[in-house]
């Protein structure tokens, strides 16, 4: 390994970073505009034209605001719970290539569209990802509170349950591609993105992403209209902040991911537009799925989640995936 | 045969109940014994019956038409009906034609909200008038005097404040003009009314005709905070209920004690209200290199005590007879154990004053009635010390007591005129005609064989208390002698021996009164203290000046003129102002006193272990020094 | 769960979406609150209005009546009289002082009723938010209703004392 391989991973890791952290403020502006919309509202509009400086105005209060902490928490995990939850989330990213093929060529080095081209690739997802559970359960047990310990059970056996479910979804997509690399999975989807013949593969990937983002309508963890809040029910000002940037970017890397292995990455139908264009209309179209369906549809109760979870997800995806092994292995006879 | 015993008393029915009173007793004060109410206007228990209202009409058996409950005697065997439909009938149809040109501005009228027309009304009178034409306009807020003003459309025509100037003050200044519908209330040749007795009307009146200018518009009756108090005006001790909102006093009200007032006040003490209204907030000053500096009470309490301790031995006090009996008590012992300076008063100066005795007040002020003979002596002068016993004077003499009012000089008439055969003979003066008094009091029980009292009517609404406690040079608390040990009183203090000098002038209404010869001496003092509620005009002479309370806002007992020790109540709240009893227990303590009072009431308990006669205050009853009558 | 149920159920999803995605053409219902106001029907309860005779006198008389009918006592009036050379409303008595205090204040219009000569109504305005409690204080200046320009030169103005130099927004 050189010092430029270092310098150029380091710089493009910084410009994810910067891009998520935005991504993640305007997600809410977006969400909370999206979501006025379909109820007949304006939104936020008083910060800024047409409210956009508004995350601004959210983020300064959350810095701003004093952080409550609760007697005989665990101080040291209450800390770090936040923060393994972010770099969890941040570092899924890693994987994604934001285009291609090919390079980019800056002061004569190539630049690849991701910040790693790892071999093991989507695995990579499945790895990070759970240590992001690891952040929830810590933030409700070291907060010394029987609510937030509630709120991180519930929430761990949610993410875990729906974990299988996500990662059997994504198997028919290995056969057809050949590969983990998430390169060669978007070189694959040249001519045909998968979502055509995957169709039911892609529902079930986006049915288990969304609830392991906690998102409507598995938005149990959280339930903010019934609940106190879960696992977070301790935390306030910036660290509250924290997870809340957590759950925003696995929101954007899940759509990334869809996009990546299902949408055809970077490819445009037409090639009218650059592969970063095409990558991003994608993901925002599927976050807009995502404020919709939060707009739309009532929350799920608790035993139903898992009943939906290990009873009709799993068997499907399971039978997905055998169904696409006995295509392809027909297809080349 | 049962025999008929003769007793004077009857028995009637009222509405099916019966009930036995003495003869010679108004159907409605029977009816009223068994708890039934007949509603009034005109009758009033102190005035006689003229039944002119007509609102109290019952049913009586036998009789052709309704009677006039305030005015018909009973009999025996009577039957009384007062809640029949005719009775009914007919209040409605009186209340209807009261209401016919009474005004309905309740709203604008300071008797609404304890009005018993609007309040009668209400219970007995018709829902709507069937009169919808323009009512008959008089003149409104009609000045009487300075003190009273009149509305005429208000006026329901019940007489009593032309009875009352007429039966109970005797004064006759208010009459009735016109006839008919034209009848107004009104004084001769529309002068003034002068009678001190006008507050009165405002009492009596049963709606908003005659209204005090003082109360004119301040409040709604349902807003007064009101207190149980006593007038601070003379040494009377009529009973007052302060009526105050916003801690702000609104006004005096009459508060009936039979043994004293009869439910009457004069207007002098009625209205002196404004002179305890408290001003704002006033700093306590020290006077520093000649000039009046504002400091905190407790600097102002040390340096009052620093002067005082300098001086110890050759301290002067004189306490106003308009402070509490706590404050005196507290008062007396500060000096004569504290500073060692038994040169103690409470008097105005005179060069030579009678020593007081607790025989001055054997004759208690409603035993007036029951004398055959009453010598005023000083006649107007006495009157003016005491207003409201005028009234019970007058009252005595419509009942039958002589009563002969002349200069203090001219004893000797009034030897001439008791005779021999007198039983009561009561004898009236001013503590400045004590010598002339005990005088004719011992000419008069030599010469009738009955029993011969005297009151004196002291100064200051505390200065029988002042007696009792022993602001005196030269008797201890309980009229105990000091054994040649008497302090100098206050015509002395000019004569040298003086050093410092504590002047706690408690009420402007009973100052210190400083003579030109006592400004001399004063001016020339090391140290003068000046504890008192309003600017004074020793103020410029005090080396320290330390702000009080006036009477409304603390809380203790005073002695009256004829010894009954009464409780006033505490109706506004000054707690900025240490309470009066507070900075003299704390300059005792800055001289080493172990006191440690926290509410006026210790300082009661402690009185009463020393002057036991004073436990009279939780009976509302006078202080018996002896058993002698 | 049924195979008619399975089958249906995505159906519905479907349909909500469509709903929530309708909804989308719809006219908004919000109103730009302190720029625009709405409007309130003729007997809304907002905040009280001191009123007027025409020729620019003040209604109240300082009964004090509805003072004694507010069930929150929130409100404190002082009356004085009248005098020939400051004669603030018809009659011999006028309100010197005339306080609400909004925050304690539930609108419930008692006040209104109990007002013997009409002189205190409940308003249309509603937007009575500020930054301190001392400013929720309605002294009389506040509620009375302003002089008609017509007047404004010829009617005797009140000359009540005032608790604050100037007339708040309200």
């Amino acid at each position: 390994m050189n010092l430029e391989v270092v310098v150029v991973t380091l710089i493009k890791a910084a410009i994810i970073i910067l891009g998520l952290l935005t991504g993640f403020a305007y997600m809410t502006l977006f969400e909370r505009k999206v979501q006025a919309r379909m109820q007949q509202r304006p939104g936020p509009n008083r910060v800024g034209p047409f409210g956009l400086l508004q995350p601004l105005a959210d983020g300064l209060k959350l810095f701003f605001k004093s952080s409550a902490e609760p007697a005989g928490r665990d101080h040291l995990l209450y800390l770090a719970a936040p923060m393994l939850s972010v770099m969890a989330a941040l570092a899924t990213f890693a994987i994604i290539p934001v285009s291609g093929p090919g390079y980019i060529t800056i002061l004569g080095h190539n630049i690849g569209w991701y910040v790693m081209n790892a071999n093991i690739g989507i695995l990579w997802y499945f790895a990070v990802t759970s240590i992001g559970v690891y952040g929830i359960f810590l933030a409700g047990w070291s907060s010394n509170s029987k609510y937030s310990l509630l709120g991180a059970l519930r929430s761990s056996a949610q993410m875990i349950s729906y974990e299988m479910a996500l990662g059997l979804s994504l198997v028919p997509v290995f056969i057809l591609a050949g590969s983990f690399r998430l390169v060669d999975i978007v070189n694959a989807q040249n001519k045909w993105w998968f979502v055509i013949p995957l169709l039911p593969a892609f529902i079930l990937y986006m049915i288990a992403g969304i609830a392991e983002t906690n998102r409507a309508p598995f938005d149990l963890p959280e339930a903010e209209t019934e609940l106190v809040a879960g696992y977070h029910t301790e935390y306030s000002g910036m660290r509250f902040a924290l997870f809340f940037m957590a759950e925003y970017i696995n929101m954007i890397t899940v759509s990334s991911i869809a996009t990546v292995v299902f949408l055809g990455g970077w490819w445009g139908p037409f090639g009218v537009l650059p592969g970063p264009w095409w990558f991003l209309i994608k993901v925002v179209v599927l976050l807009y799925v995502y404020v919709w369906l939060r707009a739309s549809l009532p929350r799920m109760r608790y035993d139903r989640l898992m009943q939906l979870g290990w009873k009709s997800l799993l068997p499907l995806s399971l039978l997905m995936m055998m169904a696409t092994g006995v295509v392809v292995v027909a297809a080349q006879r | 045969m049962a025999s008929t015993v003769v007793t004077d008393q009857v028995t009637l029915t009222v509405n099916g109940q019966s009930v036995t009173v003495p003869k010679g007793t108004l159907i409605l004060d029977a009816a009223k014994k068994i708890g039934i109410d007949i509603p009034i206007f005109c009758s009033h228990p102190k005035m006689a019956p003229v039944a002119v209202c007509r609102m109290c009409l019952v049913e009586v058996e036998k009789m052709p038409k309704l009677q006039p409950a305030c005015a018909v005697y009973v009999a025996d065997g009577m039957v009384v009906r007062t809640t029949t439909e005719q009775v009914q009938k007919y209040q409605k149809g009186v209340l209807e034609f009261l209401l016919i040109n009474h005004p309905l501005d309740c709203p604008i009228c300071d008797k609404g909200g304890e009005c018993p027309l609007q309040d009668q009304t209400y219970q007995y009178g018709p829902g709507a008038s069937r009169f919808d034409f323009e009512k008959a306009h008089f003149d409104k807020a009609v000045p009487l005097s300075d003190k009273i003003v009149l509305d005429r459309e208000r006026c329901i025509l019940c007489w009593r404040c032309t009875r009352f100037s007429e039966e109970i003050s005797g004064e006759r200044e208010l009459a009735l003009i016109q006839r008919g519908v034209h009848t107004i209330i009104g004084t001769f040749n529309d002068e003034p009314a002068q009678s001190n007795y006008q507050g009165n009307w405002t009492e009596i009146c049963p709606v908003g005709a005659l209204t005090s200018r003082e109360y004119r518009f301040i409040s709604r009756p349902w807003d007064l905070d009101r207190t149980a108090s006593i007038c601070p005006g003379c040494s009377m001790g009529c009973n007052i209920q302060v009526d105050a909102r916003h801690n702000r006093i609104g006004r005096f009200q009459s508060r009936e004690n039979l043994a004293v007032d009869d439910g009457w006040l004069c207007d002098f003490g009625r209205y002196s209200f404004p002179t305890f209204q408290r001003q704002g907030f006033e700093a306590p000053r020290v006077r520093q290199d000649g000039k009046l500096v504002e400091v905190s009470f407790e600097e102002a309490i040390a340096a009052a005590a620093d002067g005082l301790a300098q001086a110890r031995g050759a301290v002067a006090g004189w306490a106003s007879p308009a402070a509490t009996n706590e404050e005196l008590f507290l008062f007396q012992r500060l000096f004569r154990q504290r500073l060692q300076s038994p040169h103690i008063d409470h008097r105005a100066f005179r060069p030579t004053w009678p020593d007081p005795d607790p025989d001055d007040m054997t004759l208690p002020i409603a035993d007036l009635e029951r004398c055959d003979y009453v010598v005023v002596l000083g006649g107007q002068e006495v009157i003016d010390a005491a207003p409201v016993l005028h009234l019970r004077l007058f009252k005595s003499e419509r009942r039958g007591v002589k009563v002969l009012k002349i200069d203090a000089e001219q004893g000797a008439r009034a030897r001439e005129w008791v005779p021999a055969d007198a039983q009561a003979v009561g004898i009236l003066a001013t503590v400045s005609h004590k010598k002339e008094a005990t005088d004719l009091q011992a000419a008069l029980g030599k010469k009738v064989k009955g029993s011969v009292r005297r009151l004196l009517v002291v100064r200051g609404p505390n200065g029988r208390g002042a007696n009792d406690l022993g602001i005196l040079p030269n008797f201890r608390p309980g009229y105990e002698g000091l054994n040649g040990q008497s302090g100098k009183g206050r015509a002395e203090w000019g004569k040298g021996g003086i050093g410092a000098a504590y002047i706690f002038e408690a009420s402007p209404l009973h100052a210190f009164e400083a003579t030109e010869d006592e400004r001399r001496w004063l001016s020339g003092l090391k140290t003068l203290v000046m504890h008192r509620f309003r600017a004074s005009p020793l103020d410029d002479l005090a080396h320290v000046i330390i702000p009080g309370r006036a009477f409304t806002e603390k809380a203790g007992t005073v002695t009256n003129m004829e010894g009954r020790v009464q409780r006033i109540g505490r109706a506004i709240d000054a707690d900025a102002v240490p309470d009066d009893w507070m900075v003299l227990q704390a300059i005792a303590r800055k001289l080493g006193a172990p006191w440690d009072y926290h509410e006026s009431s210790d300082i009661t308990a402690d009185l009463l272990d020393l002057i036991p006669q004073y436990a009279a205050v939780d009976r509302g009853e006078r202080v018996l020094w002896s058993e002698r009558t | 769960m049924s195979i008619r149920e399975v089958l249906e159920g995505p159906l519905y999803i479907v349909r909500a979406l469509a709903t929530t995605f309708k909804h989308n053409a719809r006219p908004r219902v919000t109103i730009e609150y302190p720029e625009r106001q709405k409007v309130v029907p003729p007997r809304h309860r907002g905040r009280h209005i001191l009123h007027r005779y025409a020729d620019g006198l003040e209604k109240c008389v300082g009964c004090e009546l509805c003072a004694i009918a507010c069930p929150v006592g929130c409100i404190v009036v002082e009356a004085a009289e009248n005098t020939p050379e400051r004669r603030v409303s018809p009659g011999e008595r006028y309100a010197k002082r005339y306080e609400i205090n909004l925050l304690r204040c539930i609108y419930c219009g008692m006040c209104e009723e109990a007002c013997p000569y009409d002189a205190i109504t409940m308003g249309p305005r509603y937007d009575l938010a500020d930054d301190h409690p001392d400013k929720f204080i309605a002294v009389k200046e506040d509620l009375l209703e302003p002089l008609q320009a017509s007047l404004g030169d010829t009617a005797r103005p009140s000359a009540a004392p005032s608790a604050q130099a100037e007339p708040r927004k309200w």
